[in-house]
């Protein structure tokens, strides 16, 4: 992992974008003692919500602690509070205090010089006229300054650069960003079947890549960042991982030999719609409006095996007609349409949309611009590239996408959340829905009683959530809603008689069987016919989202 | 009532106490012996559609805790609508002609609101112009003085502030009884009394800003308030010698900073010792059975509990009391938000407060450095003074809880009172085993269990957990099972605890004494959360 064009660090207090690759000797130098050191000592998720110096989402989004309350929150004397500092706060510490820390009594132990070596941290270096004259105890407490952050997720340690709250710093091009709630966003949205190959397609920290590595044999992680290759890197090395490969280059080009034989992509792309050299990092510097996220999608059914699936955050932009009509998912319908060589079936995910102004002023907020570069000017540079772009609304979704076998006709399921998921894993309940569509789809275009005739089990993951309240001496249910276990926020509103039809259904009779029995257990009114029906359009409508094994 | 608060500065920042000799120099806006129909004023006004609402709508009021928009809710009121005229004159303290506001409160006239002191000549000929805002909570309309950002002028030392996020957390954190007497320390716009006189049978609400008293009586003339007696004065002086009060609530302007720093946030009292002084005061004023509820600051170091402080003020108080935190912040923190939230008050107040050139923060810092402050709590102190025969007091009970502010549902009045209860039963159970048994247990019917059913092995549906929560107050959420929903619904007040175990263990066909020490152990929890009612012995 070599990096062309290393610049000097030449004054002191700045994080040099490229101090990190000139310093450092990559991945094999990571002192090896670190994490144990770190662990010891407490540097952990946990405690550092503790401490308050991570938000209590664990993620480092937007920092919107001024660095004076995390400092305050951070001081202190202990072992914890000086690696703190010097990780999350990117302050200078004295050498002495850093040797102290990472050498606890009783536990594991790392120099500073290891770290120096590895290019984690730089020493104060001065000048060589005064190095002659300066006391030989300045020499020796001189301080230490970490060259980039290191927080701990979880059982991984990521490396990222210090955000613009600490650092008081525009970013420079090659800036690394946290793992922030997209991030997030596209790890929950990947399923995680045991699988032989992925690839993590634009890897930034190199989050995505070191969440595939726990189930996926053999992971490749391209960026067109060489410190991003170097960090994601250096953080796999700290946190055990080696199963995953770094390759440099844009788009599909630094895996074209493996064309046609990923199980899994992932992507968080940078996928902000903005002008040219605006909020570096979070949008792509090449590419106009949403070029580069239609390509991600375009190209990814050539790069996936028949039934391989790729998970990808997405911004797109949507005028005229769609945009007054709301009409969000037409853009990526049209991305699919155009590829058919190797069609991919798909969920579009939609978690809102904004209006261009509202849009430009989220994003320069979120990628930390202080307020006082929000100036009339720059807002209005971004509302004429938009103009220029015929962008009127940008949506902000996700796109899951599955390779279809040969012979199969793409399917496409479009929903509009109005909440993000949040906490758990739902890859596989969105796969689940593919697959509820396309039975469903395939057995009523031959005729309702072949959907009739289906033996669809309910998954385990479904829950039945019951409002009860106490009423002449019993529990009376006021509300029953049908939800899945799980991070996607679905929520269907039923009565007893679908409930207790849903139980029925566990792959042993047919959905009309289910319908007839439960009217009569019910002891409601009408034909077998008009149970049968019911059933039909229950189990139809639930199918699309979900709730029955593929 | 979740309703954010008025705009203007934080939380519970007042002015009553300040002893300026500014404040009580006894002159009145208002001319009350020529007061017009000011019922009448106020039909008007909200026939006119003039509601919180709708000038929420108009983009005047901010929905949340940020300033009006001046300029824009201008543009947006320049046609002469009758509603835009009173917005312009009530909430944007705008000159609008005398013409336009003779349409927009007739049949008052202008010259009639002039002479009660409401409304002024404007800088034009042919212009009036308001006092002071007027604004609505729900139906009750309340006046307060302009903001400083609306107007432009300096914050005077006896500015009335509006209903903020405190005034409405104290609302939902009065006890009502219906038919009580209430007394209100340190009123300010009267909001707490006109919402009381409402159901109490008699309302005395103090300040020691006559210019307050006088916005609050004329708010009480407005929304036709009866029986609200408006005293001048400081603390509890106005009621010394005072039959008791049922209920006292209080919401002082209990923010910690450096003296003279400001008139409207904190004042001539050093730290927290107003809030000390009124906590420790409150409960002689209180009648048998009666509730204190006062809002307060206190400040600790980083070590100390947070209830160390409080702990010891009440000591040698002689009433049960209930302190909820609901927040703690470093003094930077606190000092920070003050300073950057009260906007152009505290940019006036720096000019007064700061002696030397030094930053307000700075001067902040050092004064919580002198007084040994290291953090800043926001709570409640809620007390009771126990009617004997009813409760007997064996210990007074000292419980300190925490909950964020966003987790208060609603009105927690009826709660509060359940917890006192509970807590007095408690006391009488650890001491005498039958007294739980021989209880009638009614559990309030402000309760919902929400249930979770997930598929069995045999797929059906089985319970899988249910929470029991109160839909009201403060969350005090329990695990429970079917066992436990089956108790619930015998506890309907016709039974007694001991008739309740003797049907459960029938219907679970249990041993007996596993069924009531199980029952009396959850009836314990049931009553330290609140979800006992009150319930007479049967004879």
């Amino acid at each position: 992992m070599k990096r062309e064009g290393t610049s000097e660090i030449t004054h002191l207090g700045l994080t040099s974008a490229h101090a990190l690759a000139g310093k450092a000797t990559g991945p094999k130098g990571v002192p090896s003692g670190l994490p144990g050191v770190l662990s010891h000592v407490g540097y952990t998720t946990e405690n550092l919500m503790k401490v308050g110096v991570l938000p209590s989402s664990g993620l480092a989004i937007g920092d919107p602690l001024p660095l004076w309350e995390l400092l305050v929150r951070a001081s202190g004397d202990g072992a914890l509070e000086v690696l703190v500092r010097l990780f999350m706060l990117g302050q200078f510490e004295s050498r002495e205090a850093v040797t102290r820390a990472l050498s606890p009594k009783d536990g594991p132990k790392v120099s500073v010089e290891q770290l120096e070596a590895a290019g984690l941290v730089i020493a104060i270096e001065i000048p060589g006229k005064i190095k002659a004259k300066v006391d030989s105890a300045i020499k020796a407490n001189a301080g230490v300054r970490a060259l980039a952050g290191l927080v701990p997720l979880g059982e991984q340690l990521v490396l990222r650069d210090f955000p613009r709250a600490i650092t008081g710093q525009a970013p420079a091009r090659d800036y690394v960003l946290a793992v922030g709630g997209a991030s997030v966003l596209v790890a929950q949205l990947t399923p995680r079947a045991k699988a032989e190959l992925a690839l993590d397609l634009g890897t930034g920290q190199g989050f995505q890549a070191m969440q595939a590595a726990a189930h996926v044999k053999r992971v490749i992680a391209t960026d067109v960042n060489h410190r991003a290759l170097q960090l994601a890197a250096t953080s796999c090395a700290l946190s055990g991982i080696t199963n995953v490969e770094f390759r440099f280059g844009s788009l599909y080009e630094p895996v074209a030999a493996e064309a046609g034989e990923f199980d899994l992509i992932v992507s968080n792309p940078p996928f902000v719609i903005a002008p040219p050299q605006d909020v570096i990092g979070y949008s792509d510097q090449s590419l106009s409006g949403h070029a580069l996220v239609e390509r991600v999608v375009r190209g990814a059914g050539k790069m996936l095996r028949a039934g391989g699936v790729c998970v990808l955050v997405a911004n797109w932009a949507y005028a005229g007609d769609e945009a007054r009509d709301r009409r969000w998912a037409a853009v990526p319908r049209r991305w699919l349409e155009r590829e058919s060589d190797t069609p991919c079936d798909a969920v579009i995910v939609h978690f809102g949309s904004y209006p261009a102004r509202t849009y430009a002023f989220k994003w320069l907020e979120e990628t930390g611009t202080p307020r006082s570069e929000i100036s009339a000017e720059r807002m209005a540079r971004w509302m004429e590239y938009y103009e220029t772009i015929g962008l009127e609304a940008v949506a902000f979704g996700a796109l899951v996408l599955k390779r279809c076998s040969p012979g199969q006709t793409p399917i496409v399921h479009a929903e509009s959340l109005d909440t993000p998921p949040k906490g758990h894993a739902c890859g596989d309940v969105l796969l689940r829905t593919l697959a509820g569509v396309r039975e469903v789809q395939t057995r009523l275009a031959i005729s309702p009683e072949t959907l009739g005739a289906w033996k669809p089990t309910l998954t385990k993951d479904a829950v039945l959530q019951r409002e009860l309240v106490v009423g002449k001496g019993t529990w009376l249910a006021t509300d029953i809603a049908l939800t899945q276990r799980g991070g996607i926020p679905r929520r269907a509103m039923i009565d007893a008689v679908t409930a207790d039809l849903l139980a029925l259904l566990d792959g042993s009779r047919t959905v009309d069987d289910a319908g007839r029995r439960v009217a009569r257990q019910h002891g409601v009114e009408g034909s077998g016919a008009d149970a049968m029906a019911r059933a039909r359009e229950v189990v139809g409508g639930l199918a699309k989202l979900g709730y029955f094994e593929a | 009532m979740t309703n954010q608060g008025s705009p203007s500065i934080k939380d519970g920042s007042k002015s009553q106490y300040v002893t300026n000799a500014e404040l009580s120099d006894g002159s009145s806006p208002f001319e009350f012996t020529r007061a017009p129909d000011l019922a009448m004023l106020k039909r008007v006004m909200v026939g006119h559609g003039y509601s919180r609402e709708a000038l929420i709508k108009t983009g005047g009021l901010p929905s949340r805790d940020v300033r009006i928009d001046v300029d824009g809710m201008l543009t947006r009121t320049s046609e002469p609508t009758p509603f835009n005229v009173l917005a312009r004159l009530f909430l944007l303290a705008g000159e609008v002609s005398t013409d336009d506001a003779g349409k927009a409160i007739a049949p008052l006239g202008v010259d009639a609101l002039i002479d009660f002191g409401l409304l002024r000549a404007g800088s034009t000929l042919g212009t009036v112009r308001a006092i002071c805002a007027i604004v609505t909570f729900g139906d009750v309309l309340i006046l307060r003085d302009f903001e400083p950002h609306v107007t432009g002028a300096s914050l005077k030392c006896d500015h009335v502030l509006g209903v903020g996020v405190s005034t409405i957390l104290l609302a939902n954190l009065t006890v009502r009884f219906g038919n009580e007497r209430l007394l209100d320390i340190g009123t300010g716009q009267g909001f707490h009394a006109l919402v009381a006189s409402d159901h109490a049978r008699a309302v005395v609400a103090t300040d020691v800003n006559a210019r307050a008293l006088c916005f609050a009586r004329t708010g009480g003339l407005m929304n036709e308030c009866e029986h609200i007696d408006w005293r001048n004065g400081s603390l509890f002086e106005p009621v010394a010698n005072e039959e008791l009060f049922d209920v006292i609530v209080c919401n002082p302007p209990f923010v910690i900073a450096p003296p003279h720093d400001t008139v409207a946030i904190g004042g001539r009292h050093h730290g927290d010792d107003l809030c000390r002084t009124l906590i420790q005061s409150a409960s002689k004023h209180l009648a048998k059975g009666g509730y204190a509820t006062i809002l307060f600051n206190w400040h600790h170091t980083t070590d100390e509990d947070w209830r160390e402080r409080p702990k010891q003020w009440l000591e040698g108080v002689d009433a049960d009391a209930f302190i909820i935190r609901f927040r703690t912040s470093s003094v930077e923190e606190y000092a920070n938000g003050w300073l950057n939230e009260s906007g152009q008050a505290s940019s006036d107040l720096h000019a007064q407060g700061s002696a030397g050139n030094t930053s307000p923060l700075k001067d902040w810092l050092a004064y919580y450095t002198s007084i040994g402050a290291k953090r800043i709590s926001l709570g409640v102190c809620i007390q009771r003074v126990r009617s004997q025969n009813q409760w007997p007091v064996i210990s007074p009970m000292r419980r300190f809880d925490h909950y964020s502010l966003d987790s208060l549902e609603d009105a927690a009045g009826n709660q509060i009172q359940r917890l006192f209860y509970g807590e007095a039963l408690r006391q009488l159970a650890a001491r005498d085993a039958d007294a739980l048994l021989d209880t009638l247990i009614t559990v309030t019917r402000d309760l919902e269990v929400d249930q979770q059913l997930t598929l069995t092995p045999e797929h059906a549906w089985g319970m899988k957990q249910a929470t029991l929560k109160q839909t009201t107050g403060f969350p005090m959420h329990i695990g429970i099972d079917a066992v436990v929903m089956q108790f619930l619904t015998l506890c309907d007040g016709s039974r007694t605890l001991r008739e309740i175990t003797a049907e459960l263990s029938k219907r679970f066909n249990a041993p007996l004494d596993q069924v009531v020490a199980q029952s009396k152990q959850l009836t314990q929890r049931l009553l330290s959360m609140g979800y006992v009612e009150e319930w007479p012995k049967r004879s």
